[in-house]
């Protein structure tokens, strides 16, 4: 078995993560190789690849394994034929992982996390917004980067809402590697048919700290434009940015989520940076957040 | 259900603008729709509307693996959704490598291709793609696996799209048998706009009235397409275009391609121009 940190809790794991912070307690989450059902049977939330019922949730990926998460302690693959070990694991840590956090009471929101001097601060948006990019470079700036993918918010016993670090790496694709001076020959594919690239960040630390700014990236088709968030708006972008909403429906947790969703709201500050997606350039891009937020 | 209508077109042939009509026609004002806002038509390739009906992140995919799951995704979403659902598409009427049409039948009720000279096409999507160079887009039009969308070291929004060659595309949806599909000329939605957009209200047995089809035309003429991209930009546009809603206009590639180059066109897809009388 291998063991790993993620959040606040220990994964005993069959099959071996490329990048992941070092055990530092007994684990709680399991994850193993089983034969599993098709179907969770009657009732549920059912898409075109997923089923969810409450404390369980069934993904298949076509040619690569079906995964069935359960009380967010139990992770149980099947893979299909001639699945290579690659395309399992770049699942299981992207969504499979998604769905352990919530099922772990995490407020699970679609984007990254950087620590800044004990502070955090999310870019939220949907796919291929740019998250994954503007977090490296203001990781080469000096900020930590806790994730890049899956912004994992827990509230503390005082009732703070702490953002916690998932996984010690970035995703970025190959155009963005080279760009930002990246040696892909150093580095292996996320999956052996995709020029995306896991690219470890080597933060050691898996403390959390408390989400005071959530900044949301929106292709747009006008100038570059900021904009601070009031509260009702600040509900529509923690709704809309929340990850994987039908299977909070699935699992019945939209209660707990629009409680955590709230306890966000009255301790963050939200913004929404906007851009023309296909013409603002990515270091232009980043210049205008990170004046933005003052960094 | 056989709920889906597609859009179907080679790019630069009117097919944003019958997407802006069917809007119109379907949310009818007096004020014309938002182009930034389209609700009643989908992208048939976007990647966040397969993510969504999947539950998992499908870019992490390679494009033939997308290229299998799109048949039954399609057919899932006639299962799902409610009411028609409009999908535009630029791909040419092709199959997966299993043989599997990517528009399935069972899933269809029925189609609309436009179709718009070739020699104004290619003026067109040189300066879509910011070209310079009519030869290198007439290139492409002539290019049997001409593909778009199909990098693989960047982040990509929708699928790729076998849009083959201009010919091709065209004849790929003509062969198409298992569903109604009505042709369309852009000539024809230009010079004669309500015959033409009353014919694709007929094809799609939608119930409107002369008024109501009228005020939906009027609504999205060029002129106001223009306006709107001039005052709050448009979405769709490419980052190498200057203009979305450049020009419009027909028999512009007579006026501005080279002899050579206009033959090399009519050389590549003569037949299909005579076919539907460009020559």
């Amino acid at each position: 078995m291998h063991y790993f940190d993620c959040c606040d809790f220990t994964i005993a794991s069959e099959i071996a993560w490329p990048v992941s912070f070092p055990a530092s307690r007994e684990p709680e989450v399991e994850i193993r190789y089983r034969n599993l059902p098709t179907d969770l049977g009657e009732g549920g939330e059912r898409g075109f690849r997923f089923h969810a019922k409450p404390n369980e949730l069934l993904i298949c990926v076509d040619g690569v394994a079906r995964y069935l998460i359960r009380g967010g302690k139990e992770i149980w693959i099947e893979p299909f034929p001639h699945a290579d070990e690659d395309s399992i694991v770049a699942f299981l840590q992207s969504s499979v992982l998604g769905v352990l956090l919530l099922q772990r009471r995490f407020l699970v929101l679609n984007g990254g996390v950087f620590n800044v001097d004990g502070e955090g601060i999310a870019l939220v948006g949907c796919s291929r917004a740019g998250k994954s990019t503007l977090a490296a470079a203001f990781q080469r700036i000096g900020a930590s980067l806790f994730s890049d993918e899956l912004c994992a918010i827990k509230q503390d016993s005082s009732g703070r809402m702490m953002a916690w670090p998932v996984l010690p790496a970035l995703s970025l694709w190959e155009n963005t590697l080279i760009q930002q001076g990246g040696d892909v020959t150093k580095l292996r594919p996320i999956r052996p048919s995709i020029r995306k690239y896991l690219v470890p960040t080597h933060a050691k630390s898996l403390s959390p700290v408390p989400l005071t700014q959530v900044v949301e990236l929106k292709d747009y088709h006008g100038d570059l434009l900021w904009k601070t968030v009031d509260v009702k708006e600040a509900i529509t972008l923690v709704l809309g940015n929340t990850y994987r909403h039908r299977f909070l429906i699935g699992m019945a947790l939209k209660d707990a989520h629009f409680l955590q969703s709230t306890a966000l709201i009255q301790q963050s500050r939200f913004y929404i940076a906007q851009r023309h997606l296909t013409v603002t350039s990515e270091d232009a891009f980043f210049h205008f957040v990170r004046t933005n937020l003052a960094l | 259900m056989k709920s889906i209508v597609w859009l179907a077109s080679y790019p630069k042939s009117g097919n944003t603008w019958l997407r802006i009509f069917l809007e119109n026609l379907f949310f009818a004002t007096d004020e014309p729709c938002d182009i930034n806002n389209l609700r009643s038509s989908f992208m048939s390739c976007s990647l966040d509307l397969f993510d969504h009906e999947c539950g998992w992140d499908v870019s992490l995919l390679s494009h033939d693996e997308i290229d299998r799951l799109r048949p039954e995704i399609y057919t899932y979403i006639d299962s799902q959704w409610e009411n028609v659902k409009y999908f535009k598409t630029h791909c040419a009427y092709s199959f997966t490598g299993s043989g599997e049409a990517f528009f399935p039948d069972e899933a269809t009720k029925a189609a609309i291709y436009l179709i718009r000279n070739p020699l104004d096409v290619c003026i067109s999507y040189a300066h879509h793609r910011g070209y310079s160079d009519y030869d290198r887009i007439i290139a492409e039009m002539a290019d049997a696996a001409s593909c778009l969308c199909s990098d693989t070291d960047q982040p990509f929004w929708q699928a790729r799209q076998k849009i083959l060659s201009w010919s091709l595309n065209v004849e790929s949806w003509l062969s198409v048998e298992g569903f109604p599909v009505l042709f369309l000329r852009y000539e024809d939605m230009k010079n004669n706009p309500y015959e033409a957009f009353s014919r694709v209200a007929a094809h799609l047995g939608v119930n409107k009235s002369e008024l109501e089809i009228r005020q939906a035309i009027k609504n999205s003429s060029f002129e106001e397409l223009q306006k709107q991209e001039s005052l709050n930009s448009f979405k769709e546009k490419p980052s190498r275009s200057k203009k979305f809603f450049r020009s419009g206009q027909n028999g512009m590639g007579y006026a501005m391609l080279s002899r050579s180059q206009v033959a090399s066109i009519i050389a590549n897809h003569g037949q299909i121009m005579a076919q539907f009388g460009y020559l």
